[in-house]
């Protein structure tokens, strides 16, 4: 994809003594912005919720006008107190420093060097004034430990410089002189370590750039989100052609529904418009939300930016990547790009995003040159995988069985006994034993097949610097991670797995964990040893 | 091979130590009294719901019967599962590491090496206090680990144990990257 010239936060001239000048602004305790009192404002109306919002209304209506004065007057106080009891800086001591609070006071002091991710977010009011909101992650808690809603751009790239630095001086006084993947005194095939190449990092640089026609093409090749309605229409729609095609009477629902609109065609024609209209809200969302997409190296990691009119940029210090993603649909096969999802340290599942550096439409260089940076090796290539065991087809045929045969049998089951209480032949009845038995061989079919596919496509692979599993099923991904940071590891076996003697491991980093399912006992007691026996030896950083 | 703490020797993966085959500590006994006192409690309360509503809804009898016999069958698997759930349980504590395992139709095994300990807990529930029990929580950046069932000296000793195994590792890689 193509390169232009690099945007001026990137590629700007720095100052001689770039981090003198950042911590000398950072050093006084400052106030946010005055739009801050806006935002916290908000906060404000916003914690009242929607019974204030109703009564709110409900007052207008009454011609109370007053009452919503009353509460905008007392929104806006909340807001300027909050605002003006909220400070931040950087001491001494390498901590951001936070004190806030109108009535008790709340001091959060986060060392730089813990710092896993800064997201910094420019909403149209932030940028017509040239500011900032800036999100704080570390790995200890489950929610945004530090937001800064409005500072000046200038003050919120500091920022990310100065925990860059303290990140890179804290892993260089962990960092061993001679690691072992270099030394190369391990059994374990050692087929994806490159030497890398620290030095790339510290020059500003654009990796890529998303233009609006690359955008178009991300979003066509997205998969639609069709959510339930359009599920239930699709779904609508097959059966009513279906029925017409075989020519039988239509009941229920879907006459009401062929009332409704007219005709079956209508039906049919209203569904692919439903689908058509969620096709394009998706490429429009895509290219919004990603409108200007660029990713660069730079001191403090690596950084995105994007958006159209809500504009977000992201930053995580090249160590904290603990796992990297690659998602590929066929449709993105057939144009060689995929998505890279690089993860860093998060308290909660649900943070996985905020913390994630994302990157729509990765070609192979792009990729090769992101790993180059992010580690010594590339941890998504695998070069001697190994599969797993063919229990896993047998379990997968039983439980895509169980789960797709015992809801159909219940719902046929109430439907037919409702029938019968209402005097009506049953749905065995009515279509009759051939019908249901035909059915049912062919979505068996479909079962086995799926399970063969995926089964086939399930691999991983393990050497002394990185373990990685990729699975297939419309999607294929790839999952990556250092094995030096493993956090802990958990070896699991049901019933069923025991009988055939495979398990199942499971690979905690500080980010995300990685699942190798129903792994040959003896293989995954090896795995399991060697990944534990590698987190207490290598002295390199884990975090 | 280095001559300071860190040594990253070749694996010989015939000669890693197979964890699950090294004896496990048992729990106290007491925790199978907790878990004996906790399901029946659970089931006195099902019961009492189910008393509630068959007496204030009129229902036919083939309903009461199917309901009363999936009430006695799910009691005796829950109370009857449980000297099969205290066994399966069980710690190790290694040089290096701290494993927990549990589970009777899935068997888990979970490990956590000394040197990512974050931090490391002791609690106590309603239950734990009157048995005189207490679960050992060991927290990583990633998942965590859980012991219940300990008696509270031996959770206390644990968490001794394992903050200065995991302060004497920290120690030692930390050497060691120095030394290198």
């Amino acid at each position: 994809m193509s390169q232009p010239p690099p945007p001026r936060s990137a590629a700007s001239s720095e100052p001689e003594d770039p981090s003198t000048h950042d911590r000398a602004i950072l050093a006084r305790p400052q106030r946010l912005s005055v739009l801050g009192i806006v935002v916290y404002a908000w906060e404000g109306i916003r914690r009242i919720g929607n019974v204030g919002l109703v009564f709110a209304i409900l007052a207008v209506l009454s011609n109370y006008i007053w009452i919503v004065g009353v509460l905008a007057v007392l929104a806006i106080s909340y807001g300027l107190v909050t605002w003006s009891r909220f400070l931040f800086h950087v001491n001494d001591s390498d901590e951001l420093v936070v004190t806030s609070g109108v009535f008790g006071r709340r001091h959060v002091s986060i060392p730089l060097e813990r710092v896993s991710a800064i997201t910094m977010t420019q909403d149209l009011a932030h940028r017509v004034l040239r500011l900032v909101a800036l999100e704080i992650e570390t790995a200890g808690s489950a929610t945004t430990e530090i937001e800064l809603v409005a500072v000046p751009r200038p003050i919120g790239e500091a920022l990310g410089r100065v925990c860059a630095d303290e990140v890179k001086a804290d892993q260089a006084a962990k960092e061993p002189k001679d690691t072992p993947s270099t030394r190369g005194d391990s059994q374990i095939p050692s087929t994806r370590v490159e030497s890398a190449k620290p030095s790339t990092r510290v020059e500003s640089a654009i990796i890529a750039h998303r233009t609006p026609g690359e955008l178009l093409l991300i979003g066509l090749t997205s998969p639609v989100d069709l959510g339930p309605l359009g599920i239930a229409g699709l779904v609508a729609a097959a059966v009513s052609q279906l029925a017409e095609l075989f020519g039988v009477a239509t009941e229920g629902i879907e006459r009401d529904l062929i009332r409704w609109v007219g005709s079956r065609n209508n039906l049919a024609m209203a569904v692919a418009l439903l689908l058509v209209t969620l096709f394009v809200i998706r490429i429009t969302r895509t290219i919004g939300t990603l409108y200007g997409f660029t990713i660069w190296r730079s001191r403090a990691g690596l950084r995105t930016s994007a958006g159209l009119l809500r504009k977000e940029e992201r930053a995580a210090p090249y160590e904290r990547i603990q796992t990297c993603v690659r998602k590929q649909n066929p449709m993105q096969r057939r144009y060689s790009f995929s998505m890279l999802i690089f993860k860093t340290p998060s308290g909660g599942a649900n943070s996985f995003a905020r913390t994630s550096v994302i990157v729509p439409g990765t070609t192979p260089p792009e990729e090769a040159e992101l790993m180059r940076l992010i580690t010594v090796g590339d941890p998504l290539a695998m070069s001697r995988p190994f599969r797993i065991a063919s229990y896993a087809r047998r379990r997968w045929v039983l439980f895509g069985a169980a789960w797709t045969f015992g809801p159909i049998l219940v719902a046929v089951a109430v439907i037919s006994w409702l029938l019968r209480l209402d005097g009506q032949p049953t749905l065995l009845e009515h279509y009759g034993l051939g019908a249901f038995l035909g059915a049912a061989v062919m979505v068996i079919i479909v079962i086995v097949m799926l399970a063969q596919w995926r089964f086939a496509s399930w691999r991983w692979a393990v050497d002394d610097e990185f373990l990685s599993a990729e699975r297939r099923w419309f999607t294929t991904t790839t999952t990556g991670m250092s094995v030096r940071k493993v956090q802990s590891v958990s070896w699991q076996q049901s019933w069923g797995q025991r009988r055939a003697g495979v398990a199942t491991v499971r690979i905690y980093t500080a980010a995300d964990h990685l699942e190798v399912p129903h792994v040959e006992v003896s293989q995954a007691s090896w795995l399991r040893d060697v990944l534990i026996y590698r987190a207490e030896t290598d002295p390199r950083p884990a975090l | 091979m280095s001559v300071s703490g860190f040594t990253n020797s070749p694996i010989d993966s015939e000669a890693l130590p197979q964890v699950e085959h090294l004896p496990f500590a048992p729990l106290s006994p007491r925790h199978k009294n907790a878990l004996y006192a906790e399901r029946g409690l659970a089931c006195a309360i099902l019961f009492a719901l189910g008393v509630g509503v068959a007496l204030s809804v009129p229902l036919d009898r083939w309903v009461l019967v199917l309901c009363g016999s999936l009430w006695v069958v799910f009691a005796f698997a829950l109370i009857g599962i449980v000297p099969s759930v205290f066994r399966h349980k069980g710690w190790l504590v290694r040089d290096h590491d701290i494993s927990s395992r549990y589970g009777v139709f899935t068997r888990r095994l979970a490990t956590v090496p000394f040197v990512r300990v974050q931090n490391v807990a002791v609690r106590q529930s309603f239950f734990d206090r009157i048995f005189e029990i207490a679960t050992l929580d060991v927290f990583t950046a990633g998942s965590d680990l859980h012991i219940s069932g300990l008696t509270p000296e031996d959770a206390e000793r644990l968490r001794l144990l394992v903050l200065e195994k995991a302060g004497v590792d920290s120690e030692a890689l930390a050497a060691s990257r120095h030394d290198l």
